[in-house]
C-alpha cells in the first residue's frame, strides 16, 4: 500500500519527462520506419557503413531480412543507446538531486516511511518508465512498419532490445548514485555525462570493446550472431545488483539538511 | 517518568564544520519548548535531526524511550516535522496533497483535516505552486494535524504570515493544545508569540545550548528583548524613534542592536521591511538570566553516577550544553 502509494508518486513526478519522452520516441521510430523507404536503394551502403564503424567486417552477419537490420542499426544502435542514455540523465537528476534541490525529498523522508522503500520506489519507477517508454516505441515501430507494410524479425529486435534496457537500466543506475551523491542538479548531470564518457573509452579500442557499457547497450553481437550473451547479461544483472546496494545506501546515509 | 525526547551530547559535524556541539535536552510528555539563537546556530539542522532528515555525527536521541535510529513506522507516525520552507510538491493540488500524505498515517483524522481546512479557506483544487506561502504554511500545518503527532516540530513557521494569521495560527495551537497534550518544539524569531504557546524558550548559540528560560521567569522578569540587524544602508530614523524601542546602539557602522521593552513584534516586522543582511532576536542578559533563576541540571551523564555524595540532578526538565552547566 505504502509502496504503491510511493510508486505513484513517483511517476507521477516524472509526467512531463514521460511526455517528452513519449514525444521523441514516437517521431524518432516513424522517422526510423519512413526514412526507410527513402534509403531503400543505398540500404546495402548504409549496411557495410554499420559493419564498417562497428569494425564488425570480421563477423559474418546472419540477419533475415534489411528491413530488420536497418530498424536495428537505426532503433536499437542508435536512438536506444543515445536517446536512451540522454534520458536517463534526465530520470536520475530529476529523481534524487532534482528533488533534493526542490525540497521535496525532505517532505517525503519525514513521513514515517524507510529511505529503502523510498529508494526503491524510485528505482522502481524509473525502470518502469524506460520499460514503458521502451515498449511503446517497440509498439509503435510495429504500427509504423505495418503500415507501410514492412515486415521484420520481430522477435530478435524485441530481444535486442531487452538487453540494450538492461545495460540501459545499469547506466541508470549509476546516475542514481551520481544524482545522490550531489547536491546540484546541473553538477549531478555533468557528472553522469562525465563517467558516461570514462565509461565510452574501452569502446575506442577494439581490443577493450566487449568493455564498454555503451557497446554492450546496442547488443551487436546478439543482433549480428543470434547468440544470446548469457554470461554478458548475467554480469550486467550482478553489476546491477552492485550499484542499486551502494546507491541505496548512499540514499539512507545521506544527510538532507 | 522518562522524558519524551531526550537528546544527550548531540553534535552534528558537516566536514569539518560543526554545526551542532553537544546539545542536551529533554522534553517531558506534553512540554512546549521554543528555540531563539542567531543564524546558523544551529536550530533548523536540531530539527532535521529530530525529523530524521539529517543524520547525527555523535550523541544519544531517544524519543519515546526508543533510539532515534530504532524507531518503528508507528513511532515516526507520531512525529511531524513542519520546514521552514514550504518543501510540499508544487505540481501537486491541495487535495492531492492531502490524499498522499494520508497513506502514510493510521491513526490519519479525516474530520480534523477538513475541519482545519475550512477553517483555513484552502482551496482543495488549487495547485500548491499557485498558493501564496502563507497557505503553504497552513497546508502544512494541516497535514501535521491531522497526522496527530506527539512530537511536533515547527521551522519558523510563523515567517510571512499576516498578524491575523499569525494570531490564528497560534490560536490554533493552543486550542490543539488544549485538546490534545502533544509535544512541540518551535523556533521562531516571534518572541511574543513564542511566549504564548511554549512553556520554555532555549537558547542556541553558535551550535551550543547554553540555557533555557522559562516563560514565567520572563514575565515576571520583565526581561527585555533585543534586535540585531545589519542593514544594507543607514536605516531610517523612524525605527529608533517607535514605540517600545528603548535603547539603540550601533555596534558598527550598519549593525544595531535594539533593546525593546514592549511593542516587539511590531518593530521586528518594521526591521525586517528594511533592507538587511542579518536579523537575529534575543533576550537581553538571558544566559545570567538563565544561571539565576533557573535550576539547571545536568542530564543523566553517566559520569554524575560515581559522586554519590552529590545530591542528584534527577529532574527531566533539564538541560546541558557541551558538559559544561558553568557555561550558563
Amino acid at each position: 500500500m505504502l509502496f504503491k502509494n510511493l510508486l505513484w508518486n513517483e511517476i507521477s513526478q516524472c509526467k512531463w519527462l514521460i511526455w517528452i519522452g513519449l514525444t521523441l520516441i514516437i517521431l524518432n521510430v516513424f522517422l526510423v520506419v519512413f526514412s526507410y523507404g527513402l534509403v531503400g536503394g543505398v540500404i546495402k551502403g548504409v549496411k557495410l557503413d554499420i559493419q564498417d564503424n562497428f569494425k564488425l567486417n570480421c563477423m559474418t552477419p546472419d540477419v533475415p531480412d534489411e528491413f530488420t537490420y536497418y530498424i536495428w542499426s537505426q532503433w536499437n544502435a542508435k536512438s536506444l543507446s543515445q536517446l536512451g542514455v540522454i534520458f536517463v540523465i534526465f530520470l536520475a537528476t530529476t529523481q534524487f538531486v532534482g528533488e533534493n534541490s526542490r525540497k521535496n525529498i525532505s517532505f517525503l523522508l519525514s513521513r514515517p516511511v524507510g529511505r529503502k522503500l523510498v529508494f526503491l520506489s524510485k528505482s522502481s519507477a524509473g525502470v518502469l518508465v524506460i520499460l514503458f517508454l521502451f515498449g511503446v516505441g517497440a509498439g509503435f515501430l510495429w504500427i509504423f512498419s505495418e503500415l507501410f507494410h514492412y515486415q521484420a524479425a520481430w522477435s530478435r529486435i524485441l530481444l535486442s532490445g531487452m538487453l540494450s534496457i538492461v545495460w540501459l537500466i545499469l547506466f541508470y543506475l549509476l546516475g542514481c548514485l551520481l544524482s545522490i551523491l550531489t547536491s546540484i542538479p546541473l553538477t549531478a548531470g555533468l557528472a553522469i555525462i562525465g563517467v558516461g564518457f570514462v565509461l565510452s573509452i574501452p569502446g575506442w579500442f577494439e581490443a577493450l570493446r566487449e568493455f564498454s557499457i555503451f557497446y554492450q547497450m546496442r547488443a551487436i553481437t546478439y543482433f549480428l550472431k543470434g547468440a544470446f550473451p548469457l554470461v554478458k547479461t548475467l554480469i550486467a544483472v550482478f553489476l546491477g545488483g552492485g550499484l542499486y546496494y551502494i546507491a541505496q545506501n548512499s540514499f539512507v546515509k545521506r544527510d538532507y539538511a | 517518568m522518562e522524558p519524551l525526547l531526550m537528546i544527550k551530547d548531540l553534535t552534528k559535524e558537516f566536514g569539518k564544520n560543526r554545526v551542532l556541539e553537544k546539545v542536551s535536552i529533554n522534553l517531558n510528555a506534553g512540554e512546549i519548548l521554543g528555540l531563539i539563537g542567531p543564524k546558523n546556530a544551529g536550530k533548523s539542522i536540531l530539527l532535521k535531526i529530530l525529523a530524521g532528515l539529517v543524520k547525527p555525527t555523535s550523541g544519544q536521541i531517544n524519543i519515546f524511550g526508543k533510539e532515534l535510529s530504532q524507531l518503528e513506522k508507528a513511532d515516526k507516525e507520531k512525529i511531524s516535522y513542519i520546514p521552514d520552507q514550504a518543501n510540499l510538491y508544487e505540481s501537486m493540488t491541495v487535495n492531492e496533497i492531502i490524499g498522499f500524505s494520508k497513506k502514510f498515517y493510521s491513526n490519519w483524522d479525516e474530520q480534523k483535516c477538513s475541519q482545519l481546512l475550512k477553517r483555513f479557506e484552502l482551496p482543495l483544487n488549487f495547485k500548491i505552486k499557485t498558493l501564496p506561502r502563507a497557505m503553504k504554511t497552513q497546508l502544512s500545518l494541516v497535514l501535521s494535524l491531522a497526522s496527530r503527532p506527539d512530537l511536533l516540530l515547527m521551522d519558523e513557521p510563523l515567517e510571512g504570515l499576516t498578524i491575523a494569521k499569525r494570531k490564528d495560527f497560534i490560536n490554533l495551537l493552543n486550542e490543539e493544545f488544549t485538546e490534545k497534550k502533544f509535544n512541540l518544539i518551535m523556533v521562531s524569531q516571534y518572541l511574543e508569540d513564542l511566549e504564548k504557546v511554549c512553556q520554555r524558550i532555549g537558547l542556541l548559540r553558535e551550535g551550543r545550548l547554553c540555557g533555557t528560560l522559562s516563560i514565567e521567569q520572563l514575565k515576571v522578569k520583565k526581561v527585555e528583548k533585543l534586535i540585531r540587524v545589519v542593514f544594507r544602508r543607514r536605516p531610517p530614523a523612524y525605527l529608533m524613534e517607535m514605540p517600545g524601542v528603548k535603547k539603540v546602539e550601533r555596534e558598527t557602522d550598519l549593525c544595531y542592536v535594539f533593546t525593546i521593552n514592549e511593542n516587539f513584534t511590531e518593530i521586528y516586522e518594521s526591521c525586517t521591511k528594511v533592507p538587511h543582511l542579518s536579523l537575529d532576536v534575543d533576550y537581553k542578559d538571558c544566559e545570567t538570566l538563565a544561571v539565576q533563576t533557573l535550576p539547571l541540571e545536568v542530564t543523566n551523564l553517566p559520569e554524575k553516577k560515581e559522586n554519590t555524595n552529590q545530591e542528584p540532578y534527577h529532574t527531566a526538565d533539564s538541560i546541558s550544553s557541551g558538559g559544561d552547566a558553568g557555561a550558563f
